[in-house]
């Protein structure tokens, strides 16, 4: 046994049991986590419902678990609280929505003092699935339903020491980027929060990891011409430094094929990160693709 | 059944239990359908009515099929088998602590008992699945009047509770395997929906006691047991400026 099988078996098994008893008791799980979470006191209407009655903390596995049940079962609730494109709000649309912000900011607050390295890392997961599952949420009304503090929420979970939990902060970046992309970039401080958050991640050795980043990143980007020489600015450094090496490689490496080699894989990469940043940036503005194309 | 310990015993067990579950897989099933626009005690129709047959005015709602060729006796007889080889398990469901926690896989797991014990709850899911229907209220004939006695579906359907009631508390075994093949037989979407048509208390009952279960079932295990788990990394220090 391990994390990833014990992880699959949960969502492929419990987490549709979840999600079809959520679809009859749509708030059941979520205020049932906001209950445990300690974020509302049980004061929505339903809250018992997936409780067993004690409210507040209690260990970080109770936590989690809330965490995760409330995750599974939020698309039923989302069905009743977003309204289709063109559509009226659904009835009740409105009370059922305020339990999802107290969620959120639950998720969002720190995990406690107490727990464990290992809780804190799936605890920290658990937002980032969170986060993830709402983004229809948080893209409907990105002050009131709180995107910022969400964003900033996954984005301080990227360098994450388990592999589990950055690789979760990962996709939930990556969905808001897909869901929230004009959200983000209209706001300065979101899209800065985001490229600093980038800045930090260029040195993840992984390359498809990376590359996932940086394509969120210029997906946001391509939503604000201002951003995008900030944005391109970097990989085009790494482009050049790279080129330079493999250039000054033939003079001092000699005929050592591997050293060669060696410095051209760097330049893959860079050539690569450079490949993720630009794909997305074609919906921009000609005078941002002109002013962007200057740096190449 | 289970607190013999011999094999063949077991074997055979299991051998039923599973061909069972393949005939069944075979068998066609049903769908039974009830007006909506009437209260739901009043919403289900006759026994093995036909699919598509009128029953009264307002929308119609399928809640859920049932097993047209099977001979009630024998449908009877084997729910309540079923349902009888799954007691000792469901017993066991929650730990002693009273919370369900992810049970450490037993060395003999495979053996014939366990395999025969993984078969029934197959078994149970697969005819909660397949024969839902029995599961509405006793029907009502077209002008909502309650039908004729049914002593047949009565009983039938007190067998399928009772099942149910069985089936259930597999679902959120703190043993994995049999978590997962009661799960694996995928009965929440029928049952639900033909459990939607009970009265109020009973109806909540059991999806707020299932709800309860899952959301206890769902924990993960206690450190000693997760630090086992070969997790590389998830033991590490998190980041300093995520550990409050």
């Amino acid at each position: 046994m391990g994390l990833e099988e014990y992880c699959e078996f949960r969502e492929a098994f419990l987490g549709v049991a979840v999600a079809e008893l959520g679809r009859q008791r749509p708030v059941a799980f979520a205020a049932h986590a906001v209950q445990v979470l300690g974020a509302g006191g049980g004061a929505h209407e339903g809250g018992g419902a997936a409780g067993g009655g004690a409210a507040g903390g209690g260990s970080w596995q109770r936590r989690e678990a809330a965490l995760f049940a409330a995750t599974a079962s939020v698309e039923g609730l989302l069905s009743r609280v977003l309204a289709p494109p063109g559509m009226p709000p659904p009835a009740a649309a409105a009370e059922t929505g305020t339990l999802l912000v107290p969620l959120l900011r639950a998720a969002l607050a720190p995990p406690p003092a107490a727990a464990s390295a290992a809780g804190v890392a799936l605890l920290l997961r658990a937002r980032c699935k969170l986060v993830t599952a709402l983004a229809p949420f948080l893209a409907a009304a990105p002050a009131e339903h709180g995107l910022e503090a969400a964003l900033r929420g996954v984005l301080g979970c990227l360098p994450h020491a388990a592999a589990t939990t950055a690789a979760a902060a990962l996709e939930s970046v990556v969905h808001l980027s897909r869901r929230c992309a004009d959200e983000i970039a209209s706001s300065e401080p979101l899209i800065e929060a985001l490229l600093d958050a980038l800045g930090r991640q260029l040195a993840d050795p992984d390359a498809e990891r990376r590359a996932a980043l940086i394509s969120a990143c210029g997906r946001v980007v391509a939503c604000s011409a201002s951003h995008a020489e900030r944005f391109v600015a970097p990989f085009v450094a790494e482009l050049q430094r790279a080129s330079a090496t493999l250039d000054g490689a033939a003079d001092y490496l000699g005929p050592a094929y591997e050293s060669r080699a060696r410095v051209a894989a760097q330049l893959a990469e860079r050539l690569g990160d450079a490949t993720a940043a630009l794909a997305p940036l074609r919906p921009l503005p000609k005078p941002a693709l002109v002013a962007v194309r200057t740096h190449l | 059944m289970w607190a013999t310990s011999n094999p063949n015993l077991h074997a055979q067990a299991r051998l039923s239990f599973e061909l069972c579950r393949a005939a069944l897989d075979l068998e066609d099933a049903e769908p039974e359908f009830a007006a909506t626009a009437t209260a739901p005690a009043a919403a289900a129709i006759d026994f093995r009515a036909a699919s598509g047959r009128a029953c009264g005015a307002g929308a119609r709602q399928m809640v859920g099929t049932l097993l047209p060729a099977v001979p009630v006796a024998a449908l009877h007889e084997l729910l309540l088998a079923t349902a009888r080889a799954i007691e000792p398990l469901a017993s066991t469901a929650v730990g002693e602590a009273g919370e369900p926690a992810e049970e450490e896989e037993d060395e003999d797991e495979e053996d014939e008992a366990s395999g025969a014990q993984l078969a029934a709850v197959g078994l149970g899911g697969a005819l909660l699945n397949k024969a839902t229907a029995l599961l509405a209220p006793p029907g009502v004939d077209d002008s909502g009047r309650p039908a004729a006695a049914d002593a047949a579906r009565g009983a039938l359907r007190e067998a399928m509770v009772a099942l149910l009631q069985r089936v259930v508390p597999c679902a959120t075994h703190r043993h994995r395997p049999l978590c997962e093949v009661a799960l694996g037989t995928d009965f929440w979407p029928a049952v639900l929906r033909a459990v939607a048509t009970w009265d109020g208390p009973p109806r909540d009952a059991l999806v707020e006691g299932a709800a309860v279960a899952l959301a206890a079932r769902v924990s993960f295990p206690a450190e000693e047991l997760l630090a086992s788990w070969d997790e590389v990394g998830l033991e590490e220090d998190p980041n300093p400026d995520l550990k409050p």
